[in-house]
């Protein structure tokens, strides 16, 4: 299935990347390249809409977690916005529910995402 | 055990469903598709068939990135074989790559995947927290892996 992603900016370093579609093994790599262009263009915050993402694999929590990665490389951070049940149950076996943040609206990621702690990242 | 006809009639082990594909990764969300199907006939709530989705896609992934390489590429192939068995669904993903030692792929550790991006090992962890049982076979001719998930349990 193909996998849409639509921008907005939310901030002078903060974007929106809302997905639609199934993060698999084939898919997700476009996700990859989304994150790394907004990364690279100075959007250092990576908010993550995840409310029309009803599937999720290991290749795309591995991208999410990237992302992460990339992001707080560069001062910044990422969070996930409204995922689906079956995305939180891949953080939930995964045991990284603590380490991607969550949030359930747009106003409470985007506050969240500037005071989030840096939990296991240097 | 909650009792549940097989679709494939009395013979169900025998029968089952068998799928052969091209070890590449655009044909996975067709494995997923068809699984969706079986599990459907076998009447599973929404969550169990996703854990179930999930689970045999991890080993097919699995099977498409590690288990060929180079000149196989090309006529490289993954097949799975699922059927309803004593246990309840089993499910069994076959490649004829170049194999691996379970025993020697590192515990996936959340350190490890976020201080270096690495994520090896995740696929196998998340199909040991989705399924009852799970047991790779691999040699040199290839790898099984064989994954059953009881039609009792809930997610």
């Amino acid at each position: 299935m193909e996998l849409k992603i639509e921008t907005k900016q939310l901030g002078e370093q903060m974007i929106l990347l809302e997905l639609t579609g199934e993060m698999d093994v084939f898919s997700s790599p476009v996700v990859k390249e989304g994150m790394t262009q907004a990364v690279e263009e100075g959007n250092h915050y990576l908010v993550i809409g995840m409310g029309e993402v009803r599937y999720m694999d290991s290749t795309g929590l591995g991208v999410l977690m990237g992302g992460l990665k990339r992001a707080r490389e560069h001062g910044g951070n990422l969070c996930l916005l409204a995922p689906h049940h079956r995305v939180r149950r891949v953080l939930e076996i995964t045991n990284l529910e603590n380490v991607l943040q969550v949030y359930e609206t747009l106003k409470e990621a985007q506050e969240g995402i500037l005071v989030a702690e840096r939990q296991g990242l240097t | 055990m909650k009792t549940v006809s097989s679709p494939w009639g009395e013979s169900g082990c025998s029968e089952g469903m068998r799928l052969e594909f091209p070890a590449r990764p655009e044909y996975v969300s067709v494995v997923r598709l068809a699984l969706s199907g079986v599990c459907n006939l076998l009447q599973m709530p929404y969550d169990v068939l996703e854990d179930v989705k999930l689970a045999v896609a991890e080993a097919c992934t699995n099977a498409i990135r590690h288990a060929y390489s180079g000149k196989d590429l090309a006529k490289a192939r993954v097949s799975i074989r699922c059927y309803v068995g004593t246990e309840g669904l089993e499910v069994l993903v076959e490649d004829q790559g170049r194999g691996f030692d379970p025993d020697r792929v590192p515990k996936f550790n959340v350190e490890r995947l976020t201080l270096k991006g690495e994520h090896l090992g995740v696929g196998l962890e998340m199909m040991r927290a989705l399924m009852d049982r799970v047991e790779i076979h691999s040699g040199a001719s290839g790898t099984v892996v064989h994954l059953v998930r009881s039609l009792d349990r809930q997610v």
